[in-house]
């Protein structure tokens, strides 16, 4: 089933918002399987404020892969929209380069299996057919709304 | 070694890593709540590890019955068809 | 191997957290990981940055304003820094264990 998601309707499923939403796009998806999506790094983004380096965060680019496997959990299991995914655990990622403004981020995500509300993603991201990081695993939870 | 006494550490190497111990820390009836401060997550973790390495369907209801590593590699027998 | 401990506050002005979430204000917890980063490059004084992630464990939410404590474990390794890092939330609870490699430079 082709997936094309636009910001607009990444913000629809994902509770994240301006400056904390850290997908642009999503461009091909299987539900349940695997999902591609895109992040272009800015040099407006508030990390950059005042910043010395001009090296992305580290945490900032597990985050954004971490937004794109929240997205094909909440494709994959509709009934886990509306309530907040929350970060639980990750092991084994790896950085390998370094992303700079003006890189545009391809993370391959993988859905591994979703036990008892928790749900375990792995991938890799490139910038262009540079990998530049590779996660092992990732743990989020739904944290249901009030 | 008999593979199910070589099964049973390849348990106690996963569960020693959700857990972040070392294998020789974790005892085989240790319980993982009360000795080793896991939390359910954790619980969760084993049995998605466990899925994963050996390709086998643990229902979520087994859960509560994996608490130290002997009731674990009960549980699994059972869903894997391990022979004792 | 050197032990240090610092204290922390989350910044309510911090930008990232309006959009992290607009109704409920929550530190994501990998900004754990970059301030981790900072504490060691702080701490050995020249800069450093994260090769790889053994673990991250993200236990209990932060909030804004929230005061928390780093214990931080630093081992120096063959290209940097091996860290060991338990994150104490206001109440002393243990919000987040970080083991992971910076590597200098």
């Amino acid at each position: 089933m082709p997936v094309d998601l636009d910001h607009e309707r990444i913000s629809a499923l994902l509770p994240h918002r301006h400056p904390m939403l850290l997908v642009d796009r999503v461009e091909a998806a299987v539900p349940g399987e695997s999902l591609e999506a895109i992040k272009t790094i800015s040099a407006s983004e508030p990390c950059y404020a005042g910043a010395t380096g001009f090296d992305y965060p580290a945490g900032l680019l597990i985050e954004s892969f971490g937004q794109a496997a929240a997205l094909l959990w909440l494709i994959s299991n509709p009934s886990a929209a509306g309530g907040l995914p929350m970060f639980a655990a990750a092991r084994d990622c790896r950085i390998e380069a370094r992303v700079r403004p003006g890189d545009v981020v391809r993370h391959l995500v993988r859905l591994e299996q979703v036990i008892d509300g928790a749900a375990f993603a792995s991938g890799e991201s490139r910038v262009g057919p540079r990998r530049v990081a590779a996660f092992a695993s990732l743990m989020a939870v739904i944290k249901p709304s009030k | 070694m008999s593979q199910s006494s070589e099964r049973f550490e390849q348990l106690r190497e996963i569960v020693a890593e959700v857990l972040e111990l070392e294998p020789e820390e974790v005892a085989d009836g240790g319980d993982f709540v009360e000795e080793y401060d896991a939390d359910s997550l954790r619980a969760i973790e084993i049995l998605a590890r466990i899925e994963k390495t050996w390709k086998v369907e643990i229902p979520q209801a087994e859960l509560n019955e994996m608490r130290n590593l002997k009731a674990v590699y009960e549980v699994v027998a059972r869903y894997a068809g391990w022979e004792e | 191997m050197r032990h240090v401990t610092e204290e922390k506050k989350v910044d309510p002005g911090l930008p990232y957290l309006a959009g992290h979430f607009p109704e409920v204000t929550i530190y994501p917890g990998v900004f754990i990981i970059d301030d981790v980063e900072r504490a060691v490059a702080a701490v050995t004084g020249a800069p450093v940055h994260l090769t790889h992630l053994r673990s991250a464990r993200f236990l209990r939410p932060l909030l804004s304003g929230d005061g928390f404590r780093f214990h931080l474990q630093i081992t120096p390794a063959a290209s940097g820094f091996e860290v060991d890092a338990r994150c104490e939330g206001p109440d002393g609870v243990t919000a987040a264990t970080i083991k992971a490699v910076f590597d200098a430079g």
